[in-house]
């Protein structure tokens, strides 16, 4: 078993209109051991942007640091939020630094830019770019979420809609992993409030 | 004796609390070209004397500004040399910069990094303080910019400044002529009868350099032939 | 090299044991095996071929009302679900069960073969084969292939004249009785609850059992079947035991009538 899927992940994120939505599962295992059933995935880096990474989890957890610490720094010194654009710039820099020994992570990034316009991406684990402009998706149970999203996505969703299409996206791509699972956890984020939903699904 | 005992180690202070290698440095800014910038409500205008030593020198191949990033330039008063070695370091960071966040670096960041550089040559061994003050104009997401750097690597943003021989002149005249809701053209305007005002001898397209960035936010150092129409307007 | 099949052929004799009366007709259609120099070698490439149904969770257990069998209904192929509602249960018959954890195939086939050498044996001795038997016969199949790849790990409960009975079969050749098994990959979490929650468990269920003979005590119902749960494991199917328990009405039963032995009944108070 690879290394990415010692713990076990799925990790998605879609955008609508003037919004975006990211979301994971809450599993954390150790192979098919479950340790954890509440494990947190996606962080907040600022009121509009976040990052899901998935794959090994003390990896996603130290990458994490190392991104929040970044960010804060540039916030002290340029006394801005970083654009999602430029925060990609800046994981896949990091990434790439450890080219010959990498972070075994695949990142998902998802932000609203200034004019509330939403940007989606997602990475390898040495930071090759990959944008999108409907979803991305990233994990153990990636392959499942493609499937899932390609029927499920449709342009311009307003929040809701876009919640409802990505929480069903999530649980029936989780339900075809044995790596991820044990609900989700939702972020729906426009230009005014962020909501956050916690998910129940099948518990095994 | 006084502070020329001082005078060798520029790390340290004279019992006046002064570095006074710094003070030197300042002072070899005073008696270098005069060069001045203008912030405009629509862009920047940098300019300066370009007096060579020599009429055989061909003023072509005498660049006294430099653009940084496309939209941040640069001009000096001081020691040439010094100058081209701060161009160097700075151009670099803001490649770093662009490398790392695909974006180019904001003026306040570049200013700031540059102004770091000066400052650590005020501060390591076996190093002098750089014999140059430099004025920054950029323009970006904040609008346009003009900043001042000293040797002593301090900085400030300026509506307008001057530099070099004849700044309290140069300083003076700015202070007169400067209006808020001045444009880019009547920067230029100004920035050029500014130079003429402590000119020394006849002031034409080849014996001045002229850097403008407008909205378009690309920095460009004016041919002779456009410092010429520009002077003809001031006649 | 011959290998038993017997249960296989259709036309077994009715009496007795056909190889001393006529051995030709009687002798038993055997796998053909292929021609290789190193069967051995050509045995290891093979198994690599096969796909075997990993992460199972199957076990059971003997209790005062009977014999309780249980396993998760997940298939995965590596980290992927392909069914989240298999029978790891065979119903060998209707007074017998058989768990299946290895290769499907291998479990499937020889459940199903060993259904009905049990059934020759009822028809040609009048009575029922106790656990006991039918389990070694299971047992002396595997034995006969050992070493040739096939891959079963089963439990084998009934019910039979002596009362409940348990035996866990391998394609080892193992064969051990016992009150309490788990077979698969889950089996340690399994075993650590059943070792340490068996009688905590064991009253839950024997105050839901009683409710359940109270409502059809008309036709009683020793041998229970779950399609259910045991937690922690992922590659198995539902759910947990804890959430059984509490839970219980809502999971799949399925029971199957059978006579309950009279000496049991006895033993139990019953009359």
């Amino acid at each position: 078993m690879s290394i990415t899927e010692y713990n076990g992940s799925a990790l998605v994120a879609m955008v609508g209109k003037n919004c975006f939505a990211i979301a994971s599962d809450r599993r954390l295992g150790v192979q098919l051991q479950t340790i954890a059933t509440d494990f947190q995935r996606i962080s907040k880096i600022h009121d509009r942007l976040f990052i899901g990474l998935s794959g090994l989890a003390t990896d996603s957890q130290t990458l994490y640091q190392r991104l929040v610490f970044r960010h804060k720094l540039y916030q002290l010194r340029e006394e801005r939020d970083m654009k999602p654009e430029t925060f990609a710039s800046l994981v896949s820099a990091l990434l790439y630094e450890k080219r010959f020994g990498p972070y075994f992570c695949q990142p998902v990034i998802a932000g609203l830019s200034d004019e509330d316009k939403p940007f989606i991406c997602t990475m390898d684990s040495i930071g090759a770019k990959e944008l999108a402009k409907d979803f991305v998706v990233a994990g153990t149970a990636g392959e499942s979420l493609y499937g899932a999203c390609e029927a499920m996505f449709k342009p311009d969703m307003e929040p809701d809609e876009l919640f409802e299409t990505v929480s069903q996206a999530l649980l029936s791509s989780v339900d075809r992993d044995c790596l991820s699972g044990w609900g989700g956890h939702v972020y729906i984020v426009t230009p005014t409030e962020i909501k956050e939903r916690i998910l129940k699904g099948r518990m095994d | 004796m006084g502070d020329s005992q001082y005078s060798f180690s520029l790390t340290t202070f004279s019992p006046s609390g002064k570095l006074v290698q710094i003070e030197h440095a300042l002072t070899a800014v005073g008696s270098g070209q005069t060069s001045l910038g203008i912030k405009a409500s629509n862009g920047v205008v940098i300019a300066t004397e370009k007096k060579l030593p020599s009429i055989l020198v061909d003023e072509s191949s005498v660049h006294k500004i430099q653009s940084l990033t496309p939209n941040i330039g640069v001009v000096y008063s001081g020691m040439g040399p010094d100058f081209r070695v701060l161009v160097r370091k700075s151009r670099k960071q803001a490649e770093q910069y662009h490398r790392l966040y695909k974006e180019p670096i904001p003026v306040t960041q570049l200013v700031r990094e540059t102004a770091a550089v000066m400052q650590e040559f005020t501060q390591s061994g076996g190093v002098r303080p750089f014999g140059v003050s430099l004025l920054v104009a950029g323009y970006d997401d904040k609008g346009p910019q003009l900043y001042q750097v000293d040797p002593s690597g301090s900085y400030f943003s300026w509506k307008a400044s001057a530099m070099g021989k004849n700044v309290s002149n140069a300083k003076t005249f700015l202070e007169k002529r400067y209006v808020e809701e001045m444009e880019l053209d009547d920067a230029v305007h100004t920035a050029i009868l500014t130079l003429k005002e402590g000119f020394e001898g006849q002031i034409s397209e080849k014996n001045i350099e002229i850097g403008i960035i407008g909205e378009k936010k690309e920095f460009r150092v004016l041919t002779p032939n456009e410092i010429r129409d520009y002077l003809a307007e001031v006649e | 090299m011959k290998l038993d099949t017997s249960g296989l052929e259709s036309t077994s004799p009715f009496f007795g044991s056909g190889d001393e009366l006529c051995p030709e007709l009687s002798a038993a259609p055997s796998f053909s095996l292929p021609l290789s120099t190193d069967f051995d070698e050509f045995q290891k490439d093979t198994k690599a071929t096969l796909k075997h149904a990993k992460g199972t969770t199957t076990l059971a257990f003997i209790f005062k009302e009977g014999v309780m069998v249980a396993a998760d209904s997940r298939a995965s192929m590596g980290g992927y679900i392909s069914s989240q509602s298999v029978k790891k249960i065979i119903e060998i018959n209707p007074y017998m069960l058989g768990t299946m954890a290895g290769g499907a195939a291998d479990c499937q086939f020889w459940h199903r073969n060993l259904g009905i050498k049990c059934r020759l044996h009822e028809l040609a001795n009048k009575r029922r084969i106790s656990v006991t038997g039918a389990s070694k016969l299971l047992a002396n199949i595997l034995y006969s292939y050992r070493g040739m790849g096939l891959s079963v790990g089963t439990m084998i409960a009934g019910w039979d004249e002596t009362g409940p009975g348990l035996y866990y079969v391998d394609s080892e050749g193992g064969r051990l009785k016992g009150t309490r098994f788990s077979v698969g990959s889950g089996s340690p979490y399994a075993y650590g609850v059943l070792d340490s929650g068996l009688t905590c468990l064991l009253k839950k269920l024997r105050s839901w059992l009683e409710e359940l003979f109270i409502m059809r005590h008309s036709e009683m119902q020793p041998v229970v079947v779950l399609q259910a749960f045991i937690m922690w494991d992922q590659m198995d199917g539902r759910s947990c035991l804890v959430m059984m328990l509490e839970s219980f009405t809502t999971i799949i039963i399925q029971s199957h009538p059978v006579q309950w032995s009279k000496k049991w009944l006895k033993s139990q108070g019953h009359n």
